[in-house]
């Protein structure tokens, strides 16, 4: 939920990296943290496994420059992959403005995707909110692989609904893409909150 | 007093008058309870209002770790049987905190230390509770984006070099 704070002229919006596990998605909020100046970003907080896995989710705090006198917040979230943690990815998800889905591009990981997928909209579905209606980018990660599958079978395999999500091929190791993925969601949110069209369309109960 | 937490992708508006009025009523908190540090905030982890020591403010870092916090332990005790979850206590050696529902959408933060006592804390903090109920249920929640004195001007050209300078 964007939040308009008129005291200290702040917004304040949320951004979910979601995904297949271990496609990449800790990996693109730490080259953002890494690629951001000090003074525009909080610290990188990871919960995570002594094996490097999130175990809750990790959380980056980025101001941007300021429009039109209100300085702009963005809280980027990543949620756990596994299978098992999908109660922890719904309630990270709860008032997420915007998500990006982290794919990997892996020809051996497309059934990984694919559960991912259909996991993040039933725990969007579980919140009430549909991902149609929802700000979303597809970022098809680990590019720089050897053995990634084409990107039209990506796109046929997550993103061939009625709705087409904007696409990122990307590598998180080398940063190809990180901030053209997160700017095109940041994008599309603010979009959405200027023209007053920021509220996804609730499932029916 | 009933509350709804309004579906995702809500807008939700603090005016600088009910931000003052938060304040008001945890800095008042502040000096019945003698906590060092108390803020209200949102379930997605956003900081609403706060009070006291400046050295423990952040960027959002504990806002966000809270409400993490506060929601996972709300979401066990759900699953163990417990719906009447009333927050978390953590007893420290140098600090204490506790986190307790304000709302379901809302929860409030006190950090404090000895020889403060968290009877006394829980006390005062039903009180202040009550208080940010009212203000809370004031609130105007929009479901229909940012006014406009917020977004004046080419407000998408401007968000479109956001993070190009990264």
């Amino acid at each position: 939920m964007a939040v308009i704070n008129h005291d200290t002229r702040e917004v304040t919006f949320k951004l979910v990296y979601c995904g297949t596990p271990l496609g990449g998605k800790t990996a693109n909020l730490s080259y953002i943290h890494r690629g951001i100046a000090a003074g525009q970003r909080g610290e990188l907080v990871s919960l995570a496994t002594a094996q490097d896995r999130t175990l809750f989710f990790d959380f980056l705090p980025v101001h941007t420059t300021s429009i039109k006198g209100y300085r702009t917040k963005f809280m980027i979230y990543t949620v756990p992959g596994q299978v098992c943690y999908s109660a922890t990815r719904q309630m990270v998800l709860k008032g997420g403005d915007g998500v990006v889905f982290v794919a990997d591009s892996q020809l051996d990981r497309m059934e990984e995707n694919l559960v991912a997928w259909q996991g993040l909209q039933r725990n969007l579905a579980e919140n009430g909110v549909a991902l149609d209606d929802l700000p979303a980018v597809l970022q098809c990660n680990k590019r720089d692989l050897p053995e990634v599958a084409p990107l039209p079978y990506l796109e046929y395999l997550l993103n061939s609904g009625p709705r087409r999500l904007p696409v990122f091929p990307a590598s998180a190791r080398s940063g190809f893409n990180v901030f053209a993925t997160l700017n095109a969601l940041a994008q599309e949110v603010l979009h959405r909150f200027h023209h007053g069209c920021s509220v996804p369309r609730s499932l029916p109960a | 007093m009933d509350f709804l937490t309004p579906p995702s992708g809500r807008v939700l508006h603090l005016g600088a008058g009910l931000t003052q009025q938060f304040r008001h009523t945890l800095a008042r908190y502040l000096d019945d309870a003698q906590v060092r540090y108390c803020a209200l905030l949102e379930e997605s982890g956003s900081l609403c209002a706060e009070a006291g020591d400046a050295s423990l403010r952040d960027a959002g870092e504990t806002a966000a770790l809270a409400a993490g916090a506060f929601a996972a332990l709300q979401a066990v005790a759900k699953r163990l049987g417990d719906g009447t979850f009333e927050g978390l206590f953590h007893e420290g050696k140098v600090r204490q905190f506790c986190l307790v529902p304000v709302t379901p959408q809302f929860m409030l933060l006190s950090v404090f230390e000895a020889p403060v006592r968290f009877g006394v804390v829980k006390v005062c903090a039903a009180k202040a509770v009550a208080r940010l109920q009212e203000q809370i249920e004031t609130m105007p929640i929009s479901g229909s984006g940012a006014p406009a004195e917020v977004v004046r001007g080419d407000f998408a050209r401007e968000a479109a070099a956001l993070f190009l300078q990264a």
